[in-house]
């Protein structure tokens, strides 16, 4: 992670993609190979590429550089120009730092999309039921912030 | 009423609240509902095709939703912790991710 983070602070877009593979690899090698400490591991590689990497260091080292842009731009129409194809981007890539903050961006979109057997970006479902599977106390339950809790559904109805 | 949450596409749109909180939800999804969830996974790419808005309750500009949304062209706000509390499938709303970043309530589901 200290690596993903350096390399990240450089826009080194080319080592971001290999600490993230590594790191995927990694999370994949111990669902495949559980046991207790490991799966421990891959909480942590799951949270913090997850739900920390993912969703807030890149946009936050993404928008902290917006500015030092050539012709700045706003945080939405960096993303929405490069999501929608726009025409606008022959003209941003001019830019060298545009162009970085670019790759960064497709790299952890990349990453995103990932996926193994049929089971998409880090599998957070199976995850829970091996954690489930092999903790060795109940009072150490880990829940899915995404899986549709049937308290919510109650809510709803 | 209005419930505030973050922009992640831009633009406006109204229409009918429809509620995915499973995979079944998604077949509910009809043209130009707007699409509503605690947060959207791949499989809902289908749904969102079809939305003419996204709002979630959870998930950042990274976010699934907020990516999805952008390729489609259409209005999403995310983050708004709230959504699908407040509101209910049926009713009919305003998605505003132009400047203000907010849903506005127009008519309320009638109840049966």
């Amino acid at each position: 992670m200290q690596l993903l983070l350096k390399d990240t602070y450089l826009l080194d877009a080319k080592n971001v993609e290999k600490d993230l593979i590594r790191l995927w690899k990694r999370y994949q090698y111990i669902l495949n190979n559980p046991n207790w400490e490991d799966l421990n591991e891959a909480r942590a590689i799951l949270y913090l590429t997850g739900r920390i990497y993912c969703e807030q260091i890149v946009p936050e080292a993404i928008r902290k550089r917006l500015n030092q842009l050539k012709k700045t731009i706003s945080e939405i129409e960096f993303y929405t120009a490069i999501d929608s194809n726009s025409k606008d981007l022959k003209t941003y890539r001019k830019d060298k730092l545009f162009s970085k903050l670019e790759k960064l961006y497709l790299i952890v979109k990349k990453y995103k999309n990932k996926e193994t057997s049929g089971q998409y970006y880090l599998d957070e479902e199976r995850f829970i039921e091996l954690y489930d599977q092999y903790r060795p106390s109940k009072d150490l339950k880990v829940g899915f912030r995404g899986k549709y809790g049937k308290e919510l559904g109650k809510l709803n109805k | 009423m209005e419930i505030k949450g973050v922009k992640a596409s831009l633009g406006r749109a109204k229409g009918i609240v429809k509620i995915v909180l499973n995979k079944d939800d998604l077949k509910k999804v009809n043209d130009g509902d707007i699409l509503l969830s605690v947060m959207t996974t791949p499989d809902f790419v289908h749904a969102m095709k079809k939305a003419s808005a996204i709002v979630t309750d959870e998930g950042s500009i990274l976010c699934h939703a907020a990516i999805i949304s952008r390729e489609l062209k259409i209005p999403c706000i995310v983050a708004t912790k709230i959504a699908t509390q407040v509101l209910k499938t049926g009713d009919l709303v305003e998605v505003d991710a132009t400047n203000k970043s907010v849903i506005s309530i127009i008519k309320r589901r009638q109840e049966v």
